[in-house]
């Protein structure tokens, strides 16, 4: 009975004991795993900061300057630009401009970065220098991690870097304009044509009214050259705006006479009285008792600050279109047309006048070329009208008359045109002609060519004509 | 002689085993944690051994694990150690170009747009403001004697469309409720805290023509440089609010571990970041300030400054908080917060 009370006293003690054993192990396992733990990220840990991409780049650092990172960037240029710039050229302005003296420092592009690839900036104080890639290494270490090597530098995007501008042109139609030596063409024009503030009053009656053209072309970076016609353009800043105007003003002028009587038109539009800068005889100023009246008067139009350089027109009274004489960039002079409905009695009087004009002009000229002819003198005095200026000018001349051993006169051209009856008994043609001349010393000797246009006036007195004034036109 | 049988209450057996089992497991539970700690603070890695001091060391409520296993002379190294040249620099406004009037206006274009953060281990919202005279700085009333404001209370009372918490405020063992405002605070103009303190703040603040000031500088050098809107800010450490100045990553403030963290910066053409990231949550621990200097950077600022981080960090929107709330108990009461206004709002 004793033995039996003693086994039964010694089970709860046993129990108590176990209690406590099982906490002991228990801990013991929980310390355990939290040591294995702990051990685990300790190695993992040690592991960790070998393989940060940040202790790589920490090691580029100490042995690239910001130059070598600078020439590895040139090899990759990462922006894009406009045709009308250059990348080398615009990487190589931005170079200048960088800060490279400055301790190098880099900062992490994450937004851009996974596991296996880091990118990072280099900067050089508040300069960005380039983008750095990092790339997984062929090491591979526990958990994952694995060594990290240089991969692609480049430039990155440096337009955010750089402060861009808008280029606007105003310029005509037909003018060349050329940014940083590249032509500006259609694809660039806003579609919006600006109108002249300035433009003449003819301009603006004209079919087509000139206006500006308006071209548009930004961002853009680095240095602008603007030309228009080969002539550099001066730029206006306006912000981020640099305008640049092809034309400041009207410089085109245009000078046109014609006789009264014919109707001219700019551009499509009709001159009036009101543009009508002068009216005179012009040469014809002394003949009015041969030639009547109004049909000698010759109006001059005279425009200036013009844009464009418009075509002039000119038509008689029935409506055919006239050539005109060009006595210089855009000088026109009109004449009455050559009288084309003459009946056989005044085409007789008609090719009779065309000879005279030719052998007088023809004596005329070998008259002012040579040394003085007596007989050339004579001939053209008793051909010219007596008592006008034509012949108290040749009648003074023989003075004048230059001294040459020899004298040649070649006719590159010779037109005679507009034969016109002015008057009841006066007419009138224009001569142009294209010499050159050679006179000869025993010195030296001198060529020269002339080209001009005459207008030469003929009067009847009695049963001949003769020559009555003899000018350069637009003199 | 009557004998009394005084007969002793015991525990039941079964609740004894039960806190027997429990008090064994949280005590190892508790040397495993400090073991985690050892290895954190002793073990291999420098970096994550600075991080993760600075990280408890920058939350106010459980600074004291720093001091666990590291010395008073280890801790000495992360407190901030800036030059004099540090000091002295300051905003050179002639970086910003405020954009120009704009020509066209764009009736759909509010003026402001919210973007969503999530770079790396870094998550958060960023909202950037194109007309910096837009942003202002709202305030609790009655500094020091009433609590501060929560955030989505601040941005009622002034009626914004959006708000980030802004300046540091007395949070002893963080229990602080945002009364008191650490530092400066310049509110439209007028010095409104801090106006006694002879020596320099670390400022961040909006001038009258929205360019944001970040530096240290007195009272009167805030004053004299136009600031019109005022917070400071430090760490627990010394680190200054300066994150970049001129475009310059101010390296010397870098340090911080990862915390929710707010900030602010300026972009060259005058828009302002309100940037808010999150932490101390599964998705992310939060940020350091290299990182918030490396995304004011990727989104183009030229002046940045942080606020303060860690609970406070709070970006309201739409009258809600958008991002992570990082207090456990709800979000924190605030002295000072920038304000988004809505166009016209803002008198100047």
């Amino acid at each position: 009975m004793a033995e039996e009370i003693t086994v039964k006293a010694a089970a709860p003690e046993k129990n108590a004991r176990i209690w406590p054993l099982f906490l002991v192990c228990w801990a013991a396992a929980l310390l355990l795993v939290g040591l294995v733990g702990c051990f685990v990220f300790y190695q993992y840990l040690g592991i960790y900061e070998v393989t940060r991409a940040e202790t790589r780049m920490d090691e580029l650092m100490e042995i690239m300057t910001a130059e070598d990172w600078l020439d590895k960037a040139a090899e990759n240029l990462d922006f894009e630009l406009s045709e009308f710039e250059d990348p080398d050229l615009l990487f190589a302005e931005y170079r200048q401009s960088l800060t490279t003296d400055q301790p190098l420092s880099y900062r992490s592009e994450k937004s851009e970065s996974d596991s296996e690839h880091m990118l990072f900036v280099v900067r050089s104080g508040p300069s960005n220098l380039c983008r750095v890639e990092l790339k997984a290494g062929d090491k591979r270490l526990p958990f994952g991690r694995h060594d990290w090597k240089l991969g692609r530098v480049s430039s990155g995007d440096i337009t955010k870097s750089l402060s861009s501008v808008t280029v606007e042109v105003n310029a005509m139609e037909g003018q060349e304009i050329r940014l940083n030596d590249k032509a500006l063409d259609e694809e660039y024009l806003t579609g919006k044509p600006l109108e002249i503030e300035d433009l003449s009053d003819i301009e603006s009656r004209m079919d087509v009214v000139p206006m500006l053209m308006s071209y548009r072309v930004g961002p853009l970076y680095g240095d602008i050259h603007v030309s228009a016609d080969g002539q550099e353009l001066a730029a206006e800043k306006s912000g981020k705006t640099l305008r640049y105007r092809a034309v400041t003003g009207g410089t085109g002028s245009l000078t046109i006479r014609a006789p009264e009587d014919i109707r001219v038109t700019v551009g499509g539009a009709e001159l009036t009285k009101k543009d009508v800068s002068d009216s005179s005889y012009a040469l014809l100023e002394g003949l009015e008792r041969y030639t009547g009246d109004a049909a000698f008067l010759t109006n001059t139009y005279s425009f200036t600050g013009l844009y464009t350089v418009p075509e002039v027109k000119a038509f008689d009274a029935d409506g055919n279109e006239l050539r005109p004489i060009m006595t210089g960039e855009n000088a026109y002079i009109f004449f009455h047309p050559s009288d084309a409905a003459a009946d056989e009695e005044d085409q007789k009087e008609l090719d009779h006048l065309w000879d005279l004009a030719e052998s007088y002009f023809d004596n005329y000229v070998k008259y002012t070329t040579r040394p003085f002819d007596s007989n050339l003198y004579y001939r053209l005095l008793s051909a010219t009208l007596s008592g006008s200026q034509l012949q108290a000018y040749i009648a003074q001349s023989n003075a004048a008359m230059k001294w040459a051993a020899n004298s040649t006169v070649e006719k590159q051209e010779l037109h005679y045109d507009n034969l016109h009856r002015i008057g009841t008994d006066c007419y009138t043609c224009t001569v142009e002609f294209e010499l050159d001349k050679t006179s000869s010393t025993w010195v030296e000797e001198v060529s020269s060519s002339e080209q001009n246009a005459e207008q030469m006036v003929f009067v009847r007195r009695g049963k001949y004509w003769f020559a009555a004034a003899l000018a350069m036109i637009g003199d | 002689m009557e004998t009394e049988t005084v007969k002793k209450k015991s525990m039941p057996k079964w609740l004894a085993r039960a806190l027997s089992f429990l008090g064994v497991t949280l005590g190892c539970i508790l040397l495993v944690l400090l073991g985690v700690i050892w290895v954190l603070e002793k073990g291999p890695s420098p970096t994550v051994t600075e991080t993760f001091t600075r990280s408890v060391r920058e939350t106010s409520a459980i600074r004291w694990v720093s001091r666990i296993f590291l010395s008073e002379e280890e801790l000495e190294a992360y407190k901030s150690v800036s030059s004099p040249t540090d000091e002295v620099k300051t905003v050179n406004t002639s970086l910003i170009h405020m954009a120009e009037t704009v020509e066209t206006v764009d009736e759909d274009d509010p003026g402001y747009e919210l973007v969503e953060i999530s770079e790396g281990t870094c998550k958060g919202k960023l909202l950037i403001v194109k007309d910096p005279k837009r942003v202002i700085l709202g305030t609790s009333d009655n500094f020091g004697r009433e609590p501060g404001l929560q955030m989505t209370a601040m941005v009622e009372k002034y009626g914004a469309i959006a708000g980030i918490n802004a300046g540091g405020f007395n949070d002893e063992g963080g229990r602080g409720n945002g009364s008191t405002p650490q530092g400066l605070v310049i509110d439209n103009g007028e010095v409104t805290w801090g106006g006694n303190h002879t020596g320099g703040f670390h400022v961040v603040g909006l001038d009258y023509d929205g360019i944001l000031h970040v530096g240290f500088m007195t009272v009167q050098q805030a004053l004299d440089a136009g600031i019109r809107w005022a917070v400071s800010f430090e760490t627990y450490d010394g680190l200054a609010s300066a994150l970049i100045i001129n475009g310059e990553v101010q390296k010397h403030n870098l340090g911080g571990g990862v915390n929710p963290r707010t900030a602010i910066g300026q972009r060259e053409d005058g828009a302002l970041l309100l940037l808010v990231l999150d932490g101390r949550s599964i998705s992310t621990l939060g940020a350091t300030m290299r990182d918030l200097a490396d995304i004011m950077l990727e989104y183009g600022a030229v002046n940045a400054g942080n606020l303060d981080g860690g609970s406070s960090s709070v970006m309201v929107y739409g009258g809600e908080i958008i991002n992570n709330c990082a207090s456990v108990v709800g979000p924190r009461r605030v002295p000072t917060a920038f304000l988004l206004m809505e166009e016209g709002d803002v008198d100047g």
